[in-house]
């Protein structure tokens, strides 16, 4: 055997059984004593706040979700309508670790075991008087925190033994704060049903095997909520209290001109040839996404046999379900969108970030001479979209991503919001082309924007802007980058994966 | 192409070779990526056509076809990403994520005069990629490419820029069993279990042999085996660093094997897309061949540039040490500076001037030359 190997076998098993390495949130080698503004909290109802949950399921017609065979299929069982929050004594700085515990009608319990509450309150990055469209932008958007059954994130404690089955189903639970009050945010349970999954797979469509087994809503008391506000962002010159009156804080947001100075620098405008969009070419209206694909089979796009192509969205309303109240949809009272704005939407530009990680983050403008609003979506990292999937971008300031999971995994070229680096912390703003100000994207119907590259060649890229409760899409573009950010992507992708 | 209505069948075109390794199907976290609905291509057949000759002052009439570099060859490679993975969107604890095939029939220059080129089957890439629930840890089983020193491309698909496996192993592909992961927070190991190059040669050569076309099976397994290991920064940082090791027994041509041991260093630099740098020095003995014992030294170093939408520039300089003594007394040495300027036809094509100049060979004349090679599907693609 050649000299060496025992040494080289030696060393390798001794890495092997070190152990794969994975970024811990929750624990640190310096744990520290929580806040004291949150020891405050939870010492004023003796170390647990306790919170009642709403579970509306038996008439709730409109959770947006296939469902699983134990969904609301008894009044207590399943139904989690009680939780406690017990503050840790020791966390890793900048978080709130709490033990979680939610507790159905019979007794059974899911548990969280530390919990950093901070990762669902809203982060601010900006200064000034920016501050306020970011902290209304980050308020009134949905995101969310996932937890891991393989990961051991989360545990469930069957005390009635017909919980046992769907327990053993159950492979994510889901703490949300979702996009209508401060404080309102919501509990779920989800489980995997792999019954009829290769039927899925040979069907043109991706839908998956997830299915919902519990959704409950909950509100934290405003102090509580305000409290973990005020932790996660010190520098905050805003008063939270605002997030009360939409309207009052929308219109005053709206008064800021936008500054997106404070995240990025331009380099150029890159050529690009714009291929074709939607609303002018008269393309078909198509769901791009399972969320799409259930809210219009649910229903949530009311009067969706009226429009049969993006054209037809600019002639009529578009009436989609409302959400409303602890975060329910209502199609008994919709919204009602003129999308006629988007007419003159007809030009998409992209601009070169100038960024020391790479030549491939750019600021993508859709906008058109006769429009008076246009929309910026920048430091996006061409390098990171496939063709498989669209990447997600709502409405904000570092609000990337809204689905988030317990444990962020390691920051590499792809980032966490809480981990995102200074320099290429993403954004989606409208503004008003006349007066350079913030425009209240939610008043106009929309939600967020999805980005992705047509095909495997990674040279056209899909621009498309959805609507109110992503339930429909809007715009849509597809726009032909030029040859040298096309090659630059596939470098960096080359040199950093 | 409608907006929704991807093609159901697989697209063959032309295109450069893929750059698998590393680079995940999916992002590392599966979160505000969202499946489009209708499924797009999951399949993928490429094809790839490299012509390559010039002029070489070792070779018969002082050139022809390249036999330096990547040679004359027609390949064909199929890609696929789990369909069952992206529809599930997560790993419960280790799956299949990709798969890849990749052969080619290679022209074989003739090495004397009169005698006319051969043609080769050979194996490029062969795996299947699993991935785990762990991040960033993944593991192949299968053909490809070694983690004898970390030395990424700017301009892939057909490289004439060498690698220091190719160039102190002999090969720079293997089969066996791959894995990859994070051991600490700015530190991965790549090791490999392998084969020793069993398969890194000709599969198949067909030829005329004395006047008659002959079909020859070069496959021949003489007990060989190799471990490579790579402990380093991970790829993502700006500036990498690392040790990587080799032990086995490696084939040598097609019946003759040599017990090899290395340790080396690699130093990575990059900047943004523009450049990167790379230095790499190893050392370690070889045995077992029936030449004795002896030590053998390793340096290589490598730049290239990205210039503008067409345009890349690369250099590699290769010095390679073995404590031998050769015919003229001295102990072997061998220097090679390899140049490449490489210009973008279109996407799917490039052109490349790959100048050569061997600046010290103990073991005979120094060679030098130059080769003009167009390949066609080594673009843009991955």
């Amino acid at each position: 055997m050649p000299p060496g190997v025992h040494t080289a076998l030696l060393f390798t098993l001794t890495l092997l059984l070190a152990g794969c390495y994975s970024l811990s949130w929750v624990e640190s080698q310096d744990p520290q004593p929580a806040p004291a503004a949150v020891v405050a909290l939870f010492a004023s109802t003796d170390g647990v706040v306790t919170l009642e949950l709403l579970d509306p399921n038996d008439d709730y017609q409109f959770d947006t979700a296939e469902k699983d065979p134990d969904y609301a299929r008894d009044p207590d069982l399943l139904r989690f309508r009680r939780a406690e929050l017990r503050l840790l004594d020791k966390m890793p700085a900048n978080t709130v670790l709490v033990d979680a515990r939610f507790f159905d009608g019979v007794g059974n319990v899911a548990r969280l075991e530390k919990v950093d509450l901070l990762r669902l309150v809203p982060k601010l990055d900006l200064e000034g008087e920016m501050q306020l469209p970011e902290l209304f932008l980050e308020e009134y958007t949905r995101y969310s925190v996932s937890f891991r059954r393989e990961h051991r994130e989360f545990s469930l404690e069957a005390a009635d033994p017909r919980a046992q089955a769907p327990f053993d189903r159950v492979h994510r639970m889901v703490l949300a704060n979702n996009c209508l009050d401060p404080g309102k945010w919501e509990m779920a349970l989800q489980t995997e049903d792999f019954g009829d999954f290769q039927q899925r797979l040979e069907s043109p469509l991706s839908l998956n095997q997830t299915r919902v087994l519990a959704h409950s809503w909950l509100q934290l008391d405003s102090n509580f909520y305000f409290t973990l506000l005020k932790v996660k962002n010190p520098h905050l010159e805003i008063d939270p209290s605002k997030l009360f009156d939409y309207d009052a804080m929308s219109a005053e947001a709206e008064e800021v001109v936008v500054d997106l100075d404070q995240l990025r620098r331009l380099k150029r405008e890159e050529g690009s040839k714009l291929l074709e969009v939607a609303h002018l070419s008269n393309a078909p209206l198509d769901a791009m996404n399972r969320e799409q694909y259930y809210k219009w089979d649910f229903g949530l796009f009311l009067n969706r046999d009226q429009f049969h192509t993006y054209s037809d969205l600019l002639t009529k309303p578009v009436k989609l379900a409302r959400y409303a109240d602890r975060g329910f949809y209502d199609p008994t009272h919709p919204k009602e969108f003129l999308y006629d704005w988007v007419k003159p939407l007809d030009r998409v530009t992209v601009q070169s970030i100038d960024s020391k990680r790479g030549g491939t983050f750019v600021e993508i403008t859709i906008d058109g001479e006769d429009s008076p609003y246009q929309f910026k979506v920048g430091n996006v990292d061409l390098a990171l979209f496939n063709e498989q999937q669209h990447f997600q971008v709502a409405f904000g300031f570092n609000l990337y991503p809204t689905s988030r999971r317990h444990t962020p995994s390691q920051a590499t070229t792809h980032f966490d919001q809480d981990q995102m680096p200074d320099d290429v912390k993403p954004y989606l703003v409208m503004i008003d082309k006349r007066t350079g100000r913030w425009v209240n994207h939610q008043k106009m119907g929309l939600d967020r924007i999805l980005i992705g590259w047509e095909s495997i060649d990674h040279d056209i890229l899909r621009v498309c802007l959805v609507s109110y409760e992503r339930i429909v899409p809007v715009f849509l573009a597809r726009l032909q980058l030029n040859d040298e950010l096309v090659d630059r992507a596939r470098v960096r992708r080359s040199l950093y994966s | 192409m409608g907006w929704n209505q991807p093609s159901r069948k697989a697209i063959v075109r032309w295109a450069a070779s893929l750059l698998i390794a590393g680079w995940a199907a999916l992002p590392v976290i599966a979160s505000d990526w969202d499946t489009v609905l209708v499924r797009p291509d999951q399949e993928f057949v490429f094809y790839q056509f490299n012509l390559a000759a010039g002029y070489d002052s070792a070779e018969p009439d002082n050139g022809g076809l390249a036999d330096r570099g990547p040679r004359t060859q027609l390949n064909i490679e199929w890609f696929a990403k789990d369909k069952g993975r992206i529809q599930r969107g997560y790993t419960r604890l280790a799956e299949p994520s990709q798969w890849n095939l990749k052969i080619g029939l290679e022209v074989n220059p003739a090495e004397q005069e009169g005698e006319d080129p051969s043609l080769d089957l050979r194996l490029f890439d062969a795996w299947v990629r699993f991935d785990t629930k762990w991040d960033r840890t993944s593991f192949w089983l299968g053909h490809r490419s070694i983690p004898f020193g970390h030395n990424p491309r700017l301009d892939p698909g057909l490289s004439p820029l060498p690698n220091q496996a190719s160039l102190d192993l002999g090969f720079g592909r293997d089969t066996g069993v791959f894995f990859k992961t994070p051991v600490a927070a700015r530190l991965d190991l790549d090791l490999a279990v392998t084969a020793g190059g069993l398969l890194s040669g000709p599969l198949v050569s067909a030829g005329d042999q004395d006047g008659s076309f002959e079909v020859e099976d070069r496959i021949s397994y003489n007990d060989t085996w190799l471990v490579t290991a790579r402990l380093g920064r991970p790829h993502f940082e700006r500036v990498e660093s690392g040790v990587f090791a080799a032990v086995g027994s490696v084939q040598r041509g097609q019946d003759n094997s040599v017990e090899v041991s290395r340790l080396g260093f690699d130093w990575v630099v990059k900047h943004r897309e523009d450049w990167h740098m790379v230095h790499q020095i190893s050392g370690g003995e070889n045995d077992g061949d029936g030449q004795g014992k002896r030590w053998v030294g390793n340096l290589l170093n490598s730049f290239e540039l990205f210039l503008g939408p067409r345009w890349r520039l690369g250099l590699t300089h290769s010095f390679q040490m073995e404590d031998l003594v050769v015919a003229s007394g001295s102990r072997k040495e061998t220097g090679v500076v390899f140049g490449s300027v490489s210009y973008a036809l279109t996407r799917n094509a490039r052109l490349r001037l790959n100048p050569f100049v061997e600046y010290r060979d103990t073991a005979g004349e120094r060679d030098t030359g130059v080769n003009l090679q167009l390949c066609f599907g080594c673009g843009w693609r991955k």
